[in-house]
């Protein structure tokens, strides 16, 4: 193990459910193209209140992200394994859902002379920073970086709820927010070092990603897995020694999770991005210094990042000389759906309505 | 405390304006803040543990009821008046009386499991009726149906007015506390400042059960 999943302890006992499922995002195939977003939002969040809920985006890296700055609002727990105090993100720094004025454009007449766009002056949205990154030219990078609920192994907002509204299921480890219970108090929104919890001002409870259970049930992938294009959203439990997650996790440890020193043992893991060398002042490749700092990768990834680089580097040199590598085979996913969700393989036409048997 | 029996229509007794309450006489009641301390979760413990709790630190407080109905009068004072929650970070001012539906149910606690308590809550963001709910201990509350509390309230030169109005008897006596005229009763109070961050068990309260007896009307001729 990676010493990642050393659980929580409460009343003097240790708490680890029996199985853990994760997600490893191989942050080299990220398009940035959002289809992950949308197959969530198409599939949870389209009920009042959740509008402007994207309980999977895709932050641009380095970016400020969503919510806005929210790696420099706390959180989590301190080295001591005590919480920290943070607050509740704003549903500006969310980012609103903008209204547009569809009715004017479609069926006020006024379609050649209006243009659609939204009805109040945007300040920040989701992706408002989208690649921008950082650095100088030629010298300029970024790389998106998705996000969900890293359905942790000790999940601070499930400690923040005074009233035990959110569990951790024993048999596979999803954090879940019980809506029956929520009152929409909100301390898991604040806890929450990662931000991915959402409040529903309508409905008056919080929400946030629930890993697709019902769809797991089913044995079909997660909308966000399932759907990207890119095939980078691996899916499986990490104590399976044959499957993708262990692999990556455990065997090769290519796959880091983001912001380990927030204390809360999240379980979703980044094998993190490869970029060209840097041009030097003449123009040239300065071959001995990647284009994204390892010192910003190391603010999100810790202290191995170098280390599992270089593992990639090897391995995919290997490969070029037509050698045999088990980490690239499996990063490759020569096989969808059965190499990168081998448990949750089944087709989602099967999943409407129990017509397709 | 009594409360006076009164030969006045359930509207009269919700009503905010009602010449009845003009009349009735109220009591002061000191709250205090819930310690950070006792706070159920350690994120709250922490974040709380250097922070006011409790701003609204009294509330006037009265009753009646007309024999088929009881009504509580809750006024304080509130410079800021919260009534929405369309903002992640806004909270709505509230206020909660809440009865023990066995005899020594611990208030501090909100009940036990064996002793449970029975709270009227009213929220500023949903004003004309409040949400019945039983709790047995602390973080427990669970709101139920088929008890129908009426609301009214106002806020007027930096003050809340509020009125709570319920049958005095309901089908389910294990979720709804039961009033009999010639009868004594149990009631607690709180308060929640939105503009604090105030929800939950973050909140002032009064600490003590303050004892009701509930007249009995004359009977006519």
């Amino acid at each position: 193990m990676t010493g990642n999943n050393t659980g929580r302890v409460t009343a003097g006992e240790l708490q680890l459910p029996q199985r853990q499922l994760a997600m490893v995002f191989d942050l080299n195939k990220c398009l940035g193209c959002h289809t992950c977003s949308i197959a969530c939002k198409t599939q949870w969040t389209g009920e009042e209140g959740m509008e402007n809920m994207w309980w999977t985006v895709v932050n641009t890296e380095p970016g400020k992200g969503t919510p806005k700055d929210w790696q420099q609002m706390s959180g989590g727990f301190d080295a001591d394994g005590k919480p920290r105090p943070s607050r509740i993100p704003s549903r500006e720094e969310f980012g609103e859902a903008w209204k547009y004025n569809h009715d004017e454009v479609f069926k006020g007449g006024k379609g050649k002379g209006v243009h659609l766009k939204p009805e109040t002056k945007p300040k920040w949205g989701a992706n408002w920073d989208e690649d921008e990154g950082a650095g100088d030219y030629p010298n300029s990078y970024y790389f998106y970086l998705p996000r969900i609920c890293n359905h942790c192994t000790h999940p601070a907002c499930l400690e923040a709820c005074p009233r035990g509204a959110i569990t951790k299921r024993k048999k596979d480890g999803i954090v879940l927010l019980n809506e029956k219970r929520c009152k929409g108090y909100r301390f898991c929104m604040e806890a929450c070092p990662y931000k991915r919890i959402y409040y529903n001002h309508v409905q008056d409870v919080s929400q946030k990603c629930i890993f697709c259970f019902p769809r797991l049930a089913k044995g079909v992938a997660p909308a966000c897995s399932r759907q990207c294009p890119g095939r980078l959203r691996f899916v499986g439990y990490l104590d399976d020694p044959d499957g993708p997650i262990h692999k990556l996790v455990n065997k090769w440890k290519v796959a880091l999770p983001l912001h380990s020193e927030y204390g809360t043992q999240p379980n979703v893991y980044y094998v993190p991005p490869l970029s060209p060398p840097k041009l030097n002042s003449s123009g040239k490749l300065a071959t001995d210094k990647p284009r994204i700092p390892l010192d910003y990768l190391r603010g999100l990834f810790g202290d191995r990042v170098e280390e599992v680089l270089q593992t990639l580097e090897r391995e995919i040199a290997k490969k070029r000389r037509g050698e045999e590598s088990e980490l690239m085979d499996t990063l490759i996913v020569y096989s969808w759906p059965k190499d990168i969700f081998p448990d949750f393989a089944n087709d989602p036409v099967t999943l409407s309505g129990g017509d397709h048997g | 405390m009594q409360v006076s029996p009164v030969a006045a229509a359930d509207s009269d007794l919700g009503h905010i304006d009602s010449e009845l309450w003009r009349q009735v006489r109220s009591e002061t009641i000191q709250l205090l803040g819930v310690p950070a301390g006792m706070q159920p979760s350690p994120y709250i413990v922490k974040k709380w543990r250097d922070r006011e709790v409790g701003r609204v630190k009294a509330v006037e407080f009265g009753a009646l009821h007309n024999g088929s109905a009881i009504a509580f009068r809750l006024a304080w004072q509130d410079p800021e008046q919260d009534v929405s929650r369309n903002d992640n970070e806004g909270f709505p001012d509230g206020a909660a009386v809440m009865f023990p539906l066995k005899d020594d149910a611990p208030l501090v606690l909100m009940g036990s499991k064996e002793q449970p308590v029975n709270a009227w809550h009213w929220r500023a963001d949903r004003p004309e009726l409040a949400r019945n709910n039983v709790a047995a201990g602390l973080g427990s509350s669970r709101v139920t149906r088929g008890s129908e509390i009426r609301t009214q309230a106002r806020y007027r030169d930096d003050h809340w007015e509020l009125i709570f109005l319920r049958e005095l008897k309901l089908p389910d006596v294990s979720t709804a506390v039961d009033f009999s005229p010639g009868q004594s009763a149990k009631v607690a109070l709180a308060v929640w400042e939105g503009s604090n961050g105030e929800r939950g068990g973050l909140k002032a309260f009064s600490p003590q059960w303050i004892e009701l007896t509930l007249g009995e009307l004359k009977a006519k001729g």
